[in-house]
């Protein structure tokens, strides 16, 4: 048996050991990706960037536990920038599975504010109004009337108390609020986009899974969307800047996720590629031979 | 007592499902089974509690069938308003259940009916403007369009040129993916080559796709990965 035809016949267990060690290694030595910041990445961050101080930014967690490594990062980087520029923010989600993440990205940002100095307050600085159901009919319905799609927030507060919660009291639809950006795993951003753009001309952006970055890249030619978080890349890029602009700011660095994720992404891509060249010059290099033995 | 802590912890047991999932990759065996099972029943269990929780009981509970039942004085505590309005969609809701039995499972049309020509009227007209008409609207008429290139330009930081470019590019390609899928002509001929080309621009696409969606399982695993790490307390992140 030839080198090439050993090569070819390599159990699936060695190529899945080698992926295993080409992702911990960058991951074990904390090597850090410093990637340029992609367009569609670069249009959320400089809008959300421009936002006045006292705008109001609306985040909505609609993905569950297995996305979490590409959108987890990525809404916390988010809004921990939406905060660094004063921006108010408020959390809702439209599906069950995501109550608890968007929760949690809620409250380890507020933590990383108290830790670095900055404490925010609860009803002022953000409020996180927990899961709705009904889908399209809650994207409605926050154009009608706020108050009435969300009368209390996740903990049972009233959403229109001016003296507990006066930033959720001033939103009375849309036209209060600046930004919308929904982080999700399944459709509901082209949601979004069909009844909260084109019924009530609300800016919106999106954070996606890398599987769903092509089918949504048409909708910022068209300006249907301000800009678009793809994947891992984006909640890098995203993370990296934040990070900087937190340790200039706040002089606080926040614990980093994806921009060391990436590394292990590209290693393993490359990774990838290594073994498809390997495997396709194996078989050609055995059916070299097999001709020649003819 | 540290390492019986972190034995018998939550992460523990998070971290033996996830290897236990993994042990597939060797091959299917009761470990992996045990986990897949323990999955679908919590995710199931997680499932309802949550939906009555944070739908039933605030949408239909709380405002109508508690109160209800307190002046039936099957439950006590304070009185609360009886929301008779709440009545219509708790009889929509319980005609779900008619398809139990035979002889009434035809009402269960009703909220169907209403549901699909609810979701339809709402759905419909909106999704063609924002999915159709706007992407139509982008192809053919902004292209032309000067001041629609230098927003572009501006936008994309790309020079104008380049910005030409690649809308004669998306033009020519759009129309030559629909000359694929248009099958009343026969695809000879120069056609036939357009035809050809659309589908290469269909394999581009695909390309694109595959190449995202192999780059986002790479980005779950590393999310196990590195829960895996934290838990061995190799990395503390």
């Amino acid at each position: 048996m030839s080198f090439w035809e050993k090569l070819s016949k390599l159990p699936r267990f060695w190529i899945y050991l080698g992926l295993l060690i080409v992702m911990i290694l960058p991951i074990v030595l904390k090597i850090k990706a410093h990637p340029k910041m992609g367009l569609e990445t670069r249009l959320v961050y400089d809008y959300i960037d421009h936002m006045k101080p006292g705008s109001v930014l609306l985040m909505n967690f609609t993905y569950g536990p297995s996305s979490m490594p590409e959108l987890h990062p990525m809404a916390k980087a988010v809004m921990r920038h939406a905060l660094l520029r004063g921006v108010k923010v408020v959390g809702m989600s439209l599906n069950i599975e995501g109550t608890g993440l968007g929760l949690d990205v809620f409250n380890s940002v507020a933590n990383e504010f108290k830790e670095a100095g900055h404490p925010l307050q609860y009803g002022k600085d953000y409020v996180y109004l927990g899961y709705k159901t009904g889908y399209a009919m809650v994207i409605r319905g926050i154009g009608g009337d706020f108050h009435e799609t969300f009368p209390v927030d996740y903990f049972g507060h009233s959403t229109s108390d001016e003296e507990t919660m006066p930033l959720t009291a001033r939103i009375h639809n849309y036209d209060d609020i600046d930004l919308v950006i929904d982080f999700s795993a399944s459709g509901s951003g082209a949601t979004w986009i069909t009844y909260a753009y084109q019924q009530f001309n609300q800016k919106i952006a999106i954070g996606i899974t890398a599987v769903m970055g092509a089918d949504y890249q048409q909708y910022i030619r068209t300006g249907q969307l301000v800009g678009l978080l793809n994947g891992m890349k984006a909640a890098a890029d995203y993370e990296a800047a934040v990070a900087k602009l937190m340790e200039k700011e706040l002089h606080y660095t926040p614990p980093p996720y994806a921009t060391v994720g990436i590394t292990a992404v590209t290693w393993a891509q490359l990774y990838l590629i290594l073994m498809v060249i390997v495997g396709n010059l194996a078989f050609f290099m055995i059916r070299k031979q097999q001709r020649r033995r003819r | 007592m540290g390492i019986l802590h972190w034995l018998f912890s939550w992460e523990t047991l998070a971290a033996f499902l996830t290897l236990a999932i993994f042990s597939f990759l060797y091959k299917e065996n009761p470990v992996y089974r045990l986990a897949e099972y323990l999955f679908v029943g919590l995710s199931a269990g997680y499932g309802f509690a949550m939906t009555y929780f944070l739908a039933m009981k605030p949408n239909l509970m709380d405002p109508f069938i508690i109160p209800i039942m307190q002046r039936m004085h099957l439950l006590g505590g304070e009185l609360l308003p009886i929301n008779w309005w709440y009545i219509i969609p708790t009889i929509f809701a319980l005609l779900y259940l008619s398809v139990i039995t035979p002889k009434y499972s035809y009402l269960i049309r009703l909220p169907f009916a209403f549901l699909l020509g609810l979701g339809s009227g709402m759905a419909i007209p909106r999704a063609f403007q924002a999915s159709i008409l706007e992407q139509m609207w982008d192809t053919i008429l902004h292209s032309p369009n000067w001041q629609g290139y230098a927003d572009l330009s501006k936008q994309y930081e790309w020079s104008l040129t380049v910005v030409f470019i690649s809308a004669i590019i998306i033009f020519v390609s759009v129309l030559a993916v629909l000359a694929y899928f248009f099958f009343s002509k026969e695809h000879k001929g120069a056609y036939g080559k357009f035809a050809r080309f659309g589908i290469i621009v269909l394999m581009i696409g695909f390309g694109a796709s595959f190449g995202s969606t192999v780059m986002a399982r790479y980005s779950l695993l590393i999310g196990r990965l590195m829960f895996l790490l934290k838990w061995l307390h190799i990395v503390s992140y």
